[in-house]
């Protein structure tokens, strides 16, 4: 893509957008095509930062809840955890966390930000739209534990929550689903939280990572 | 010394007890014609009326601990009538008009201090709800109205405008708002019922109630068995477990409800102010101690222990409110019972049980409730159990003709 | 803060759950009385003693059952509610004469 290209690309160019995309617009966030919406690639150079914040709510998601609805995620050749509260990578990129004895919610692959299927796909099961309603914030980089000790009660230091876990809990007092995210380099917690308080959370967060120099970045930071 | 002195120092007879409020405990007698079980504000105003207005005299008020040591005590003494149904302000602004008396009434000071009552919105919502309860009230005859900012500002320049930018949009500003000692509220009615001839039994808890053919006969306590003609139940933070002893359920709730005191300073808060966005009001007393309440807790108990969760929240928002109180020091903290109705409406009236009367479901709003609520149980009582017209909308089977009185003012924080 | 043991969450702070009232046996809708409607809806014990609630952890949209003292406020255990319920209550609406 040439250089007048990128620069024509904004939030607004799509109807898909971010709940927090005023607010990387009004930061100078540079932004790329991505699953049909604006996603931001980067806060300028920011190779160097220790922990990242990362905003991937464009990304597409999907829920299905009910009793046929793990068996349907599995005949579509997703891979599904074995118990509530845990999360894996399917072989195409998707990771699938499973909320409930019965509830599953499925991420986009992280660069392409696309999912194969969504809820429409599964006929026998109660679709959950987690798209709009909730925004999806990536925590990436070092001290992660300690920066969610500052918002969050529960333990989510490596020994306590292990790659592939998963927390639904309250995060600067407001409800989040935190996932450690499995085979990957690194930690890396995706946070799924109201869309109508990411402004909020995503200012609490930053906050919180200060001290550890995190900051807030785009895709480039892990692509 | 003086000689006078001296006098009272061999007298045998302590010389005070010839002008002491209370009369000194009595034996039980075998049979009263009214029971009233809790000798809290509610119960002794019942029997204060009943004496004052229909000479009922042969009166027993039981009380399982001391008189006003309940809720009574542990409430932040707000009074007001700025309600929202018809039928809530109308009651609410009689026990106002009531309570401008009492002092002279009793002849016994309760501290009435009228300062008006601020409530702050936040939201458009808010200020459609005030702009109607500002014009029910005015109806009622009330004094009401909804004010701007800047009328805020005058009435109350130490507040911050911008409380955790939720920023106050208007206020409606009730000038019958007022404060008393609750203290004083239940050994005035109470002087002045046993003046009258009304017995007060404290340290006498109804262990159980006697009915039979579904009619209530009498009381068993510890002290030994009462007969009566007929029973007033006036327990707070109580009711259900007593209706439970008379035979019957009621819909009631009950949770705790917390409150706070600070260190004394300087008068420079003159009305109470509440913000039901941010579950809080303040006031300050006589004594310059700022009161400090909030919602009630999130889940029903019959405890009355403080909470630190709560407590941080409660206090976040009130430094919100008033950010130069962050420094100051807290004395005392308490929690009281709140009987909670699913349409924040009292219950008064008749009971399942014959001669059995209920004066419950005092939630939040049992204080300012006092005089109105006795002297309305009083008329219902002395008429042998016709209900008063002011009281009729809250019996307690409107719940099974689905007629709940929907009363979103009632408290000043909201739950 | 007090504690709760979710069934499906674990060990959490007691403001992550909304209290949702005691479990009680519904009548039919469409053939009980309406006293026996409003005592369902409106009525409670209410008692001092240990009591079958429902409760909500809210960041995970989980409803469950807790045994709990109204006077101690201890928690003696919580689980699933399938240990209850064991199939889903379907709603249906009164037939009404004269609807097509």
């Amino acid at each position: 893509m040439s250089d007048v290209m990128k620069s024509t690309i904004t939030p607004e160019t799509y109807l898909v957008r971010s709940p927090l995309y005023r607010l990387h617009k009004a930061a100078g966030a540079h932004f790329d095509e991505c699953s049909s919406a604006a996603q931001v690639t980067s806060y300028g150079d920011r190779s160097a930062v220790s922990t990242a914040l990362i905003d991937l709510s464009v990304n597409h998601r999907f829920g299905v809840r009910g009793p046929n609805a793990l068996a349907a995620l599995a005949a579509a050749g997703l891979s599904v955890p074995d118990k509530p509260n845990q999360c894996v990578n399917s072989s195409n990129g998707e990771t699938v966390l499973r909320l409930s004895n019965t509830e599953c919610w499925v991420l986009g692959a992280m660069e392409s930000g696309a999912c194969s299927a969504d809820s429409s796909a599964f006929a026998d099961c109660y679709p959950v739209y987690c798209q709009d309603s909730h925004a999806c914030l990536l925590l990436s980089g070092e001290h992660l534990p300690d920066i969610m000790a500052k918002l969050c009660g529960v333990d989510l230091s490596e020994h306590a929550f292990p790659k592939g876990a998963i927390a639904q809990t309250s995060v600067a007092r407001i409800n989040a689903i935190i996932s450690h995210l499995p085979d990957r380099e690194g930690t890396h917690f995706v946070i799924l939280c109201d869309s109508a308080a990411a402004e909020y959370l995503w200012g609490c967060l930053l906050d919180a990572m200060g001290e550890f120099g995190g900051q807030a970045a785009g895709l480039d930071y892990l692509f | 010394m003086p000689f006078s002195l001296l006098k009272y120092g061999l007298n045998k007879d302590y010389p005070f007890e010839q002008h002491a409020d209370l009369p000194k405990p009595t034996e039980l007698k075998p049979h009263y014609d009214v029971v009233i079980i809790g000798g809290g504000g509610h119960g002794v105003a019942t029997a204060y009326y009943l004496a004052k207005y229909h000479g009922i005299t042969n009166v027993a008020i039981l009380e399982k601990s001391y008189l006003g040591g309940g809720n009574t005590a542990r409430n932040t003494a707000v009074i007001r009538s700025n309600y929202l149904t018809s039928e809530g302000v109308k009651f609410y602004s009689e026990s106002v008009k009531l309570f401008k008396e009492l002092s002279n009434e009793f002849d016994f000071n309760i501290m009435y201090s009228q300062r008006g009552q601020l409530t702050l919105a936040h939201t458009d919502a808010a200020v459609r709800g005030f702009r109607q309860r500002a014009e029910v009230n005015k109806h009622f005859g009330g004094k009401t109205e909804l004010i701007d900012p800047q009328q805020i500002r005058e009435l109350v320049p130490t507040l911050n405008m911008n409380p955790a930018d939720m920023p106050v949009l208007a206020g409606l500003w009730h000038m019958d708002g007022a404060t008393a000692r609750h203290d004083a509220v239940a050994w005035g009615y109470a002087k002045g019922a046993t003046q009258r001839g009304v017995e007060l039994h404290q340290l006498t808890e109804v262990t159980d109630v006697i009915v039979e053919q579904g009619k209530v006969t009498g009381v068993k306590t510890n002290r030994g068995n009462v007969s009566c003609g007929c029973v007033v139940q006036a327990v707070a933070g109580h009711s259900s477990l007593l209706a439970a002893k008379a035979g019957f359920k009621m819909p009631i709730t009950t949770f705790p409800l917390q409150a706070m005191v600070t260190q004394p300073v300087k008068p420079f808060l003159d009305p109470l102010v509440s913000s039901p966005s941010l579950h809080c009001y303040v006031q300050q007393t006589g004594r310059g101690e700022l009161v400090f309440g909030g919602g009630s807790d999130p889940y029903p108990l019959y405890s009355t222990r403080s909470t630190m969760d709560l407590k941080e929240s409660l206090l976040a928002n009130a430094v919100e409110l008033f950010p130069f109180m962050a420094n100051m020091r807290l004395m005392r903290q308490w929690a009281g019972l709140t009987d909670m109705t699913s349409d924040y409406s009292p219950i008064m009236g008749l009971s399942p049980v014959d001669n059995y009367y209920l004066d419950a479901g005092w939630g939040t709003w049992g204080f300012k409730s006092t005089p109105i609520c006795g002297k309305s149980m009083a008329e219902l009582v002395a008429s042998g159990g016709k209900v008063p017209e002011l009281i009729k909308p809250f019996s307690m089977d409107r719940f099974n003709s689905f007629r709940q009185v929907n009363e979103m003012g009632a408290t000043a924080a909201s739950h | 803060m007090k504690m709760m043991n979710c069934p499906l969450n674990g060990l959490r702070n007691i403001s992550e759950f909304v209290h949702g009232g005691e479990v009680k046996e519904m009548p039919d809708p469409n053939s009980c009385s309406d006293d026996a409607w409003a005592e369902y809806v409106f009525y409670t014990e209410n008692g001092i003693s240990v009591v079958t609630e429902w409760w909500l952890h809210a960041p995970s949209g989980y409803w469950f059952i807790a045994e709990r003292h109204t006077g101690s406020d201890e928690i003696l255990k919580t689980y699933d509610p399938s240990v209850l319920f064991n199939k889903r209550v379907e709603f249906s609406a009164p037939v009404t004469e004269g609807m097509a």
